[in-house]
């Protein structure tokens, strides 16, 4: 239902696999580094980002066009309950994704600073891995194998920390 | 006789030269450490980071920069070695340090002087001092340079120069600094291989006048070169290569216990929690109190010294007795602006019996009912001590029925009325310099009370039958206070041992007509004494007060105090609990160092580890050990200066609990050398063959 005025501004992004995303200037000054480059005039034709792929980058648009419909809260007082949530709902729905896209919207999210996604993201990872053990948070993270503790590296780690572990 | 007097006098200046050397001891000391400390920490970071980087390397390349990186690694534990030897003969290090770079007949060199926490002026200095020596490395090959501001070399070149990589990321950006890089550019320009971060050449594009449109450089091409060069190795492991301050974020929305367990994950997450700036404590997460006590000290005291940024602290407190909640200075004296500790103010805790609260604020989530008894929650409390500011409370209201020892601290309270009831109260302590407060009290079993501020008290009780001490510390200026602080004098009448600032005595002669025609309200009084506020006032009473004060006490002592007998006095007290406390921290530390470490099993982590726990005992060692020094020595010097001001016949006495005083003081610096001697001699001694062989082994033929 997004029925943005044809006249608006429009900006263009240029992903890591060189997909190109038109989207309204409101959404993406959802982005507080994007809103810097609008107003030092450097956004005029497309803004390349280079560590961003096409499949996070739709995400991550797809973010920032709820965000930027939904009412904002000093918008004004009588802003329904229902619009926020919707907005929760969303957020809760947009979550659900495998962890390596998750991480790689955090990235790109402080990348691009955009300060309420990287809450979300960063709830989202707390929330899956609480109260799980070291190793299952290994399995749950993608923890890379060669960065690994040696087995005596470990054993002085859980010694030198044993307060914490039982 | 004079023989004697002599003697003691050369007795003297000789423990007194010996205090400065004690102090001298710890000053070079902290050169040295500010110096080596930073070098070590950078080497052993730098050495892990390449056996991380190395173990992700294709096996093909892995052979050589292995065998490469084990002769840098053989070489930092020389100069490691090294460095330890030559701090404990305590004299320049820098020189040192660069001698045995060059004498290693130096090709590579490394440098990088981003800083962390400290002063950025200070790292600029001793990047120049090691870069300036590189003008006796003519045969320079390779240089990697890392830092805030641009290099300043003073050679014009160098010959044979095939490697540069340069990481420049420039705070001031003008154009002086543009300069600098573009002669930076022009001494290397005999370089093979150059790397250079893209925020270098901003500044020079002021230079160079390059500059597109008048904005920044896009900022989808100053993608930071190490996040994609760290994303390539790692699979769908993003998240280890995010930057701490974001997986902080996201473990400060984890209980705290996973955090610290975090550190068994991966290298990358080793030590990660060590700088969490939130801390959440909740007992939660804990079975027993003791246990959550327990793992809280273990945490701070394991922390590395960043900054905290939140704390928040929740628990279920059935059984919790002490509570002590205090917020520190730091050791400047200053308080850290706009952090603000803040507590409720409806605890509810059942069983609490002490409470303790210093420099918070306090705040009342809901105003209609904090007025009907702070604390109402915690019926057992005893003994209370409140300093605090606070927020949204409209009056002060204590109420307990057990409370014996009661101190109120006043920072401003916006509020006028207090109200204490306590039946049991013994012990009241008021500091209050602030506005104007109508304190009633009701407290009839007081036994002793302090009071210091600037508007007399006024009780709502007549007269405490059982009170024994008074200390009464009244500053005001003169006018219709004066009839309120004879009338509080009048509800002391029980007093047995009072004590009165001068300026009080001083107000009440001023308007003597308030009580010349009074009886003496003291029946009871044993000694009072009167002490000055400031040096140099010389300490008098008029007839008419000193009537007022004694008539009806024929057999009371007056004792008139020197400011100086006052103070001293004080200082010893303080000196003697700290002595008291540094010398059973010796004891429990002494006890700890003769714990033999076990030996581990040799590899490349666990020694790096080893010199790093090394270093870390030491540092703890020696802040503690040179804080403790300092604040003996400084009040000794000011213990003995004003010995000398204080009249002669209780000089005597104090004196000799001074010497004796001092001769423990010496025996417990003493001691602590001794123990930062224990701490050097534990240096792990370096398993070298290893990395020798691997070293010569694997050398190239040539």
């Amino acid at each position: 239902m997004s029925t943005s005025s044809s006249s608006s501004k429009k900006i263009v992004l240029k992903s890591a696999d060189n997909e190109t995303f038109e989207i309204d200037e409101i959404v993406a000054l959802e982005s507080q580094a994007i809103k810097n480059m609008i107003e030092d005039e450097c956004a005029d034709n497309v803004i390349p980002l280079g560590n961003i792929d096409s499949k996070t980058l739709s995400k991550i648009i797809e973010y920032c066009k709820k965000h930027a419909e939904s009412p904002k809260k000093d918008d004004n007082a009588d802003i329904d309950e229902k619009a926020v949530e919707d907005l929760k709902s969303f957020d809760a729905e947009f979550a659900k994704v495998d962890m390596p896209l998750i991480q790689d919207i955090l990235m790109a999210a402080n990348f691009l600073n955009i300060d309420n996604l990287i809450g979300l993201m960063c709830r989202t990872i707390a929330d899956r891995i609480k109260g799980k053990t070291p190793e299952e948070i290994r399995k749950i993270l993608n923890i890379n194998k060669n960065d690994l503790l040696s087995p005596e590296q470990e054993a002085k780690a859980r010694e030198e920390n044993s307060w914490a572990f039982d | 006789m004079v023989e004697n007097q002599k003697a003691q006098q050369e007795t003297k200046t000789q423990w007194r030269e010996r205090l400065s050397h004690i102090g001298s001891y710890w000053k070079d000391l902290s050169e040295w450490h500010e110096q080596v400390n930073k070098k070590v920490c950078r080497i052993i970071k730098k050495s892990q980071k390449i056996e991380i980087l190395l173990r992700k390397t294709p096996t093909s390349k892995r052979v050589m920069m292995q065998s490469i990186f084990a002769r840098l690694g053989a070489e930092a534990d020389t100069i490691i070695d090294n460095m330890i030897d030559h701090m404990r003969i305590n004299s320049g290090f820098i020189e040192r340090f660069v001698k045995c770079i060059l004498s290693h007949n130096v090709q590579q060199v490394d440098v990088e002087c981003l800083y962390r926490n400290g002063s950025p002026y200070m790292i600029k200095d001793d990047s120049h001092l090691l870069i300036e020596h590189l003008i006796s490395a003519p045969n320079l090959i390779s240089l990697i340079y890392e830092g805030y501001d641009p290099l300043h070399l003073s050679t014009d070149g160098f010959h044979s120069l095939e490697k540069v990589d340069l990481y420049i990321c420039s705070i001031s950006q003008d154009a002086a600094e543009a300069l600098e890089i573009v002669r930076l550019f022009q001494q290397i320009q005999s370089v093979k291989f150059l790397r250079l971060n893209l925020e270098i050449l901003e500044p020079t594009l002021y230079f160079w006048s390059y500059r597109r449109s008048n904005g920044k450089i896009k900022s989808g091409e100053i993608m930071d070169s190490r996040h994609g060069e760290a994303r390539m190795n790692v699979g769908n492991d993003r998240l280890s290569n995010l930057p701490d301050d974001l997986i902080h974020k996201i473990l400060s929305l984890v209980d705290i216990k996973l955090v610290v367990q975090t550190s068994a994950l991966s290298s990358r997450w080793r030590f990660i929690w060590t700088s969490m700036p939130y801390l959440n404590f909740s007992t939660e997460d804990f079975f027993t109190l003791p246990k959550f006590s327990k793992f809280v000290t273990h945490l701070l005291s394991r922390r590395n010294n960043i900054d905290v940024f939140s704390v928040k602290l929740r628990f279920r407190g059935k059984s919790l007795k002490h509570l002590s909640l205090t917020k520190e200075f730091d050791r400047r004296g200053s308080c850290r602006k706009s952090k603000e500790l803040l507590t409720t103010a409806n605890l509810e805790l059942p069983a609490l019996t002490t409470l303790y609260i210093d420099y918070v604020t306090l705040c009342c989530d809901d105003s209609s009912d904090n007025s009907t008894g702070l604390f109402s929650k915690c019926p057992k409390l005893e003994n209370l001590t409140l300093n605090f500011k606070t927020i949204g409370m409209n009056g002060l209201s204590i109420c307990h029925p057990r409370l014996t020892n009661l101190t109120l601290g006043n920072r401003n309270w916006p509020f006028f009325a207090v109200n204490v009831a306590a039946p049991q109260l013994q012990n009241l302590t008021i500091d209050d310099w602030s506005r104007e407060h109508l304190y009633s009290i009701y407290a009839p079993d007081l036994v002793s009370l302090v009071y210091k501020g600037s508007c007399p008290l006024q009780f709502s009780t007549n007269g405490f039958h059982a009170l024994e001490k008074a200390d009464v510390d009244i500053f005001s200026s003169p006018g219709e206070k004066v009839h309120h602080i004879v009338h509080l004098l009048q509800q002391l009448h029980n007093v047995r041992f009072l004590t009165l600032n001068l300026h009080t005595v001083k107000l009440l002669a001023l308007f003597v007509e308030l009580f010349s025609n009074l009886p003496s309200p003291f029946t009871n009084l044993k000694r009072l004494k009167i002490y000055p506020q400031y040096p140099d006032e010389e300490v008098t009473l008029c007839t008419e007060v000193k009537n007022f004060l004694l008539d009806s006490s024929p057999s009371a002592t007056l004792i008139l105090v020197s400011h100086e007998e006052i103070k001293a006095q004080d200082l010893m007290k303080q000196l003697q609990v700290l002595l008291k406390e540094y010398k059973e921290n010796i004891e429990t530390n002494m006890a700890q160092m003769e714990q033999p470490k076990a030996k581990t099993q040799w590899n490349f982590g666990g020694r790096m580890a080893e010199i790093e726990g090394y270093w870390e005992d030491l540092n703890v060692q020696f802040e503690k050990g040179k804080e403790k020094t300092q604040r003996v020595i400084s009040k000794l010097r000011k213990i003995e200066e004003l010995l000398t001001k204080v009249h002669i016949p209780p000089r005597a006495k104090m004196q000799a609990k001074f010497y004796s005083l001092w001769a423990e003081a010496d025996i417990i610096m003493t001691n602590m050398i001794h123990c930062m001697k224990i701490q050097f001699d534990k240096k792990p001694t370096p398993p070298n063959v290893y990395f020798y062989e691997l070293a010569t082994t694997s050398q190239p033929s040539s």
